[in-house]
């Protein structure tokens, strides 16, 4: 697949080349690339994300390429139970520590990364919601 | 780890973060509030957020429900979805109820809407009423919501209430400045707590007058200080207008103010005290009334019985000779006509005490005429 978008973190200088395929989950920022070759253009900055972080991003989105669209959420609590069934794949991706979950829920949140948006936020609450107010405490 | 890393999750932006906790039921993050003073104020606008989405949610469902019921009343009452609208019609009065309890003091920013669980309750029903084709019973379905919805209502008006209403009461006075001009910004007000206002200067007219004139005697001042403190429905008054020595005077105002509250409290429950002993010893003295007049009552009797036996026996004696001859002498009718006057008095006195009782008063009069027959 030919590149069609060059990325950066905005802590390094380092270039992601990105393909069709990928930038058509980064729901938000696809259609600044548009059909244009981006191939010979200046690589694109990403404030919210690190080089680290849009790594992991990137491996996220090349394993759920194939996965199809999201239905959209429901407006009632019953979300959490709209995504139960987390994958091994998944829980092993986001068996990270606590900065690099909120990471992640930035850049995709920026990117707009649906399916891993969501993995994350409920990730995120899983922590929350397991512990007492003062691990919670301790934890913020 | 918490303490290592630079970046977490309170450092998010503010919509991330409320997309994360809306992944947590509203329950957990009521439970939120008590960790940290910003998860508070993020689950305070989770919760009041949370409401308004049931709100429009419960919209949603009634809009639907009702398209598929016919128009007419009593075609309704057959049909599939009639348990739908009946669970409905008693979830909106719910609803309305936790909104009449706690909209007033969201509004103003004094809290929030408390109970998440009842939340969580809401959102189950209306998806259950939406998805399920026959519901159980209406009264099944919301045994859970009417229980726990009452208990948070009962509590918030019991615990949070009062103390909510004295943080009220000191930013009304912290707001009030302690100067000359005290400026009630008319327009501001809305039409419900201007009507009060209204009413209330037509009580005062000192008051009104003073309105007008802008100008304040000290009592004028203190009046109208107590209209701004007992308003509740007032939003806040005016901002503008502060004095430097404001502060010490209001700060003093407060406390004399809470000082002469504890001190009505006080009063009052003395005087709660005192009735109920009244009210006791009334109980008492009821108590011994009635038992005096049953004694009474029996006491009367016994006299009764005892007068007409004593009457039959000296007539029977009296009877006796005079069968022997054949008229009755005078002697005989004198003494029969006096026994008799007695007779009559003790039975009127009997009536009276009888009737002073005013219990069993009907065959207290049948013995008696059945005594003076008894007696001929």
């Amino acid at each position: 697949m030919a590149t069609i978008a060059q990325l950066k973190g905005w802590d390094s200088e380092e270039v992601f080349n990105v393909d069709g395929e990928i930038l058509n989950q980064f729901s938000s920022i696809k259609e600044l690339f548009g059909n244009a070759d981006a191939s010979n253009s200046e690589p694109l900055s990403l404030p919210n994300v690190s080089a680290a972080t849009f790594q992991k991003v990137i491996e996220w989105c090349k394993h759920h390429k194939d996965d199809p669209s999201l239905p959209p959420l429901k407006c009632n609590k019953a979300i959490s139970e709209q995504i139960k069934d987390v994958s091994d794949w998944d829980r092993e991706f986001l068996h990270v520590d606590q900065k690099t979950l909120c990471e992640l829920i930035l850049a995709a949140g920026y990117l707009g990364i649906d399916g891993l948006f969501r993995l994350t936020c409920k990730t995120v609450a899983d922590m929350i919601s397991g512990t007492t107010s003062d691990e919670n405490n301790f934890q913020h | 780890m918490g303490e290592q890393t630079a970046f977490s999750f309170l450092d998010l932006p503010q919509e991330l973060k409320l997309k994360v906790i809306s992944f947590l039921s509203f329950e957990e993050v009521s439970g939120l509030r008590r960790v940290s003073k910003s998860l508070n104020e993020l689950s305070m606008a989770s919760l009041n957020y949370g409401f308004t989405q049931a709100e429009n949610f419960y919209t949603v469902v009634q809009r639907e429900i009702k398209k598929k019921l016919p128009r007419r009343e009593s075609e309704r009452r057959d049909h599939p979805y009639c348990r739908h609208a009946d669970i409905l019609s008693a979830i909106e009065t719910r609803m309305s109820l936790l909104q009449i309890t706690y909209a007033k003091y969201i509004e103003t920013g004094y809290c929030c809407f408390i109970p998440g669980k009842v939340l969580d309750e809401l959102m189950r029903v209306l998806s259950m009423v939406r998805t399920i084709k026959e519901p159980p019973r209406s009264h099944e379905v919301l045994m859970e919501l009417r229980d726990i919805s009452s208990m948070a209502m009962e509590h918030f008006e019991e615990k949070i209430l009062p103390t909510l209403k004295l943080e009220l009461l000191k930013d009304r006075v912290a707001v009030l400045p302690g100067g000359v001009t005290v400026d009630i910004p008319e327009p501001e007000l809305s039409s419900q707590s201007m009507c009060g206002a209204r009413k209330r200067m037509s009580m005062s007219p000192l008051f009104g007058s003073a309105l007008k004139r802008r100008k304040t005697s000290p009592a004028v001042e203190c009046s109208r200080r107590k209209f701004v403190l007992f308003d509740h429905s007032t939003p806040s008054t005016s901002n503008s207008v502060t004095n430097s020595h404001s502060h010490s005077r209001t700060d003093s105002h407060t406390v004399a103010l809470s000082d002469r509250v504890t001190e009505c409290e006080r009063i009052i429950t003395r005087q709660g005290d005192l009735i109920e002993e009244q009210s006791r010893s009334l109980e008492d003295l009821k108590r011994k009334l009635t038992e005096y007049n049953h004694r009474f009552y029996d006491l009367a009797e016994v006299l009764k019985t005892g007068e007409s036996s004593i009457l039959h026996e000296k007539v029977s004696a009296l009877i006796q000779p005079v069968r022997g001859a054949s008229t009755p002498s005078h002697n005989v009718k004198e003494q029969l006509s006096s026994d008799l006057r007695l007779q009559t008095t003790y039975t009127s006195v009997i009536d009276r005490g009888t009737k002073a009782t005013n219990s069993r008063d009907s065959p207290n009069q049948l013995v008696t005429t059945g005594g003076q027959k008894e007696g001929f």
